[in-house]
């Protein structure tokens, strides 16, 4: 499926004559020890488009999260000056300058100078309705002071009714007019993620950042969104800055007028063409090398597309015999609150997911951010409960066993974020497994506190637990190859091969429909 | 009769504080102990500015409103950094520092109303004159029953107009997502200054009305033990709408009459009445969180 | 001197109360208004044991007893079962102070409304390098000392402890591991209900009880854990120890009735400068991210 996008309305050479609205200088950001962003300086033009691209825990959401005030960073300077007026913020902050309420750094004072956002999590407001949810985006209303609204005078009543009236239009204008009273949490994600950018683009904002807003939508989903940044950007003159997983470029290249990329805090500026480039020659495809390795000359790979952009592979290694059924998922619906993740909604009744591994088999699921990855896994884990199906373990059912028991039972979680101890040494951690040693490469951190470790070794340990052979295990790894470098994933794919009675199934963040080959770019 | 009025007048009481406390339990989403605090401070200010000043019914109600207004800082001000838990440790601090002041504010041989003597200590205030509207003297229980109705009216009826408007929508888009509503460019500092000052400003008027009808007050309407019947009234009958209010009073109303009837010793009646709304807290937050008419979910 | 050292004493009592709640509140991050209650309940107990004439052992043990069962029991018929439904912790705060609610009423209708003294008679005096002290102080400060070097090491030292610790900080992934998590929930009420018992005990000698004090107390246990640090174990113990020497400095050189201001302005300087108490570490609350 290909996506044709119009240009942006200003070439690149003219954007760079336009004027710089944001300005970064030096933006650094730690969190309990570890450098998330090293001095990151860059500037923001009118009218561009921009794509902040970097995988999962490269920084790039902090910086969001710093540019919209909800954040301050340890030091640097910000220069903004989207809404006429140029305000300087220089961090670490005086303390003298924290005393003046007027003059704190935070998003709502960011918004007044013309800095807009959505969230990943969309966050509508859920007890206004959807026409509401717009209506109290619009700035300098009068009717928000509590003393004028309660005499209720005619111009505040005019201000209200010609507010509603607009923000109903806006609804129209997405298709949801009939939905005006229906509650936030009752609308589709792509109608509500279109809801959430109205929203954004009322308050006033001339740049607006937008925290992966394609994540967990599928083909017509995407489009819609697409179609309406990109009236943004035609008719209002709205800045865009789009954060986005790696996997979702290739849509936004044809359209966007520079590339930000954030690699472990280092941050670098490109041109799409030269990103596009990178892209295609970067097609060197190591997962599925590695998985065309793993299968060896005489094993099979069978790949499963599942709805929502989704590849379920299983990967049987060579000189194995499909064995005996480990893991049995039948019929699995999940929600989260009223919303379905896991389960196919799009037919009536509801069909739940299913799929089986088998002894000594790998199997991949490759799925976009969104897609509810580690909510599948969460559930089968016994970390959230499920709406519909079942579980077996061997055999016995295990969809009323508590997490623990599952554990003990041969199941085994690494979760894909918040999966050590922080405040105890790393012998102790290893102590509550009964480990007593690590791989040499890891053995000199023993006796440190696993606060102080970087991001790469946190997550070497919390693998190393993972993969313990006291028992034979189903291993369920989610993302598992996050924080790491080249080297080490390499090296832990060439560790990851069940045992006697075992099986792995790995999630891995991409989009094989958004690539359109089957292929994945993975780094 | 008289008896029907006596609580009807109560009922009245406890629909403006809970009016008052739904703000903010269920539109800033903060749990909180102090209201007892401010509900003694409207009846103190009411009955300093009758007894001393001799000041009317409205303007002595004023004073009190607006003084409870200004000292609802102390809750604001902390609920710019602190939600939760430690929210209501706070307020409990502010409650236990208004009953300390209240308490001890007084010297045994100092004049009542002179800057010595403020409170009386615990002897309290008693003789406190029946409102005077205008001229108008309320003094029999008919007339006050209908004084106390028509200002629980004004109240609901403000309170409806308030949160109605697109004051009330910012508040309640704060209360659904603070972080959103920031973003947006909503200044949630000043709302929250505002709407506990709102709310404040109400119980304090119903401290103002329970001050005139019983023409006496004391340390003890200024108890922990009222700060959490408040509580319980507001939670057991719902917060986030109208309905959980009214519900609420309702039953803070209803259940001494229910133990009445349940023939229940007087001695025992005020530890029985406290240990049924113990038990309704318990069940409820396992079978209706929500409350009995509210639509909003404490967080 | 004589006033930092009572104010030393107080605030170890403090100090045990307030570490009482953060056993409970760090792990499970339930809001343990009952634990109040079961500071309130321990000398009734302690009371109606000695006037029926046993030896002080059995005291000390029908106390602990009741203590620990009662915080146990808050946990096994009423947290667990909201934790199942994933309750939010206003909601758990609100079923605990409903329990708080229950216990004090229960207390009331029992023993009745007057305040109360362990003890009969002026205390024994001892005289300790100069300063004075009375009986009820002093074992104040050996059990205080005792129970504290005890649950430290333990903590540190031992297995469960170690489970203990790691619970604290990632229950998730406790569970992910194998290891029950209803248990050691369980475990942290019990441990919360001791220090509550030696607490409230050690607290009505020296000074007397009655039903209302209970919520009040925990006040100042909950402000001793955030001046201390909220995020660890050792937090409440130099936040009680700091808050009883500044309360006996305010008693002694202003009045007593400051002493409530008192602990008001120290909560607000630090909520404000410091949120994260002394033990914390420095980063201001920021907006979640």
């Amino acid at each position: 499926m290909s996506l044709i996008l119009a240009q942006a309305c200003l070439p690149v050479s003219e954007a760079a004559d336009s004027p710089v609205i944001l300005r970064s200088q030096g933006i650094s950001k730690a969190f309990g020890g570890q450098k998330v962003l090293d001095g990151i300086s860059l500037q923001l033009r009118r009218g561009e488009v921009v794509l902040l691209r970097g995988d999962n825990g490269s920084g790039k959401t902090t910086l969001l999260n710093i540019l919209s005030g909800n954040i301050e960073p340890d030091a640097g300077t910000i220069n903004l000056s989207a809404n006429g007026s140029t305000e300087i913020f220089a961090f670490p902050r005086p303390w003298w300058k924290q005393l003046n309420p007027f003059d704190h750094f935070t998003p709502e004072r960011l918004a007044r100078e013309g800095v807009g956002r959505t969230w990943q999590d969309i966050r509508l407001f859920s007890t206004l309705n959807l026409r509401d949810n717009i209506a109290v985006a619009s700035p300098d209303q009068l009717g928000e002071n509590p003393l004028l609204a309660l005499f209720k005078n005619s111009a505040i009543r005019k201000q209200e009714t010609s507010n509603l009236t607009e923000s109903q239009e806006m609804l129209e204008d997405l298709g949801l007019g009939t939905r005006v009273t229906a509650s936030a949490d009752r609308v589709s994600l792509g109608q509500s993620k279109r809801v959430a950018i109205s929203r954004a683009a009322r308050a006033g904002a001339r740049i607006l950042f937008l925290d992966e807003p394609l994540a967990g939508l599928d083909g017509a989903g995407i489009k819609q969104v697409l179609n309406m940044l990109e009236a943004l950007v035609r008719d209002e003159n709205v800045t865009l800055v789009i954060v986005e997983h790696v996997f979702n470029i290739p849509l936004l290249l044809n359209w966007a007028t520079t590339v930000w990329t954030l690699k472990r805090g280092h941050f670098s500026v490109q041109l799409p063409a030269e990103v596009q480039e990178e892209v295609k020659a970067d097609g060197v495809n190591n997962l599925r090398s590695w998985m065309l390795e793993l299968a060896g000359s005489d094993g099979q790979i069978i790949d499963r597309p599942l709805a929502g952009g989704a590849t379920f592979s299983t990967v049987i290694p060579s000189g194995r015999q499909p064995g005996k059924v480990l893991l049995e998922v039948s019929r699995l619906m999940v929600h989260r609150g009223s919303r379905l993740i896991i389960g196919d909604g799009s037919n009536h009744p509801t069909e739940g997911m299913s799929f089986t591994l088998r002894e000594g088999e790998v199997c991949v699921l490759q799925a976009p951010n969104g897609w509810g990855k580690s909510t599948l896994l969460d559930a089968i884990v016994g970390l959230l409960p499920i709406s519909n199906g079942e579980i077996r373990l061997r055999g016995q059912p295990i969809q009323s066993l508590s997490a623990w028991d599952r554990a003990n039972l041969g199941l085994t979680f690494l979760q894909s974020r918040n999966n050590t101890f922080s405040n105890l040494t790393v012998e102790e951690s290893l102590r509550l497994t009964e480990q007593v040693s690590l791989p040499e490469s890891l053995s000199p951190l023993l006796t440190r506190k696993i606060s102080d470790l970087s991001g790469g070794q946190k997550q070497k340990l919390a693998i190393y637990t993972a993969l313990r052979s006291d028992q034979s295990r189903i291993r369920l790894l989610d993302e598992p190859f996050s924080m790491l470098d080249r080297a080490s994933i390499q090296q832990l794919q060439s560790t990851l091969r069940p045992g006697t009675g075992e099986a792995i199934l790995i999630s891995i963040p991409g989009n094989p429909e958004i690539q359109g080959d089957g292929k994945s770019e993975y780094e | 009769m008289n008896y029907l009025l006596h609580l009807l007048i109560y009922l009245n009481i406890y629909v403006i504080v809970a009016l008052g406390l739904n703000i903010i339990v269920g539109y800033c989403g903060r749990l909180s102990l102090a209201q007892a605090g401010y509900f003694a401070i409207g009846s103190y200010a009411y009955a300093l500015a009758s007894v001393k000043l001799h000041w009317g019914f409205l303007p002595a109600v004023a004073l009190g409103a607006g003084l409870a207004a200004l000292l609802s800082l102390a809750i604001s001000l902390p609920s710019w950094r602190l939600k939760g838990d430690f929210f209501v440790m706070v307020s409990l601090a502010v409650q236990v520092v208004i009953l300390s002041a209240i308490y001890n504010w007084y010297r045994p041989d100092a004049q009542l109303g002179t800057w010595l003597n403020l409170t009386n200590g615990p002897a309290g205030i008693s003789g406190i004159p029946r409102p005077d509207i205008f001229g108008i003297k309320f003094d029999t229980i008919g007339s006050l029953a209908m004084l106390a109705t028509v200002t629980a009216g004004i109240c609901l009826t403000l309170g409806a107009l308030l949160l109605r408007s697109p004051w009330g929508r910012v508040l309640q888009a704060m209360r659904d997502d603070e972080l959103a509503a920031r973003g947006l460019g909503k200044d949630v500092r000043l709302l929250k200054l505002q709407a506990f000052a709102i709310a404040c400003a109400l119980i304090a008027v119903g401290g103002a009305i329970y001050g005139a009808y019983v023409n006496f007050t004391d340390p003890s309407i200024a108890s922990l033990d009222q700060s959490v019947l408040m509580l319980c009234m507001v939670i057991i009958g719902g917060m986030g709408n109208f309905r959980g209010p009214l519900a609420g009073a309702l039953t803070l109303l209803a259940l001494p009459e229910l133990l009445r009837f349940l023939n229940i010793p007087i001695a025992l009646a005020a530890e029985v009445r406290l240990m049924a709304y113990g038990l309704l807290l318990v069940l409820m937050m396992h079978f209706r969180p929500q409350g009995l008419l509210g639509s909003y979910r404490i967080e | 001197m004589q006033v930092a050292v009572n104010g030393l004493i107080t605030g170890l009592t403090i100090a045990v109360l307030a570490l009482g709640f953060t056993v409970t509140y760090l792990p499970t991050r339930v809001f343990h208004v009952a634990l109040g209650g079961v500071f309130t309940i321990v000398p009734f107990v302690a009371w109606a044991c000695l006037s029926i004439g046993c030896p002080w052992y059995l005291v000390v043990a029908a106390a602990a007893v009741t203590g620990v069962s009662l915080s146990f029991a808050c946990e096994a018929f009423n947290h667990r079962y909201l934790e199942r439904k994933a309750a939010s912790a206003g909601v758990h705060l609100v079923s605990s102070l409903g329990l708080y609610i229950i216990i004090v009423q229960i207390i009331t209708l029992i023993w009745g409304n007057q305040p109360k003294v362990l003890r009969v008679g002026v205390d024994t005096i001892f005289n300790v390098g100069g300063l004075v002290l009375t009986r009820a102080q002093v074992l104040a400060v050996v059990s205080s000392t005792i129970l504290l070097i005890a649950f430290y090491a333990w903590l540190r030292l031992s297995n469960l402890g170690l489970q203990f610790r790691a619970m604290s900080d990632n229950p998730t992934e406790m569970s992910l591991r194998g290891y029950s998590v209803v248990r050691l929930r369980l475990l942290s009420f019990s441990i919360s209900g001791l220090l509550a018992t030696v607490s409230g005990l050690v607290f009505a000698l020296d000074i007397g009880f009655d039903s209302r004090g209970g919520l009040t107390m925990l006040l100042l246990a909950v402000v001793a854990m955030i001046i201390g640090g909220r995020q660890s174990f050792w937090g409440p113990l130099i936040g009680g120890v700091l808050l009883g020497v500044a309360r006996a400095e305010v008693a002694w050189f202003l009045s007593a009735s400051w002493q409530e201001a008192a602990t008001f302005i120290l909560l607000a300087i630090f909520l404000l400068i410091r949120p994260n108490g002394i033990m914390g570490q420095k980063y201001r609350l920021e907006a979640e991210a």
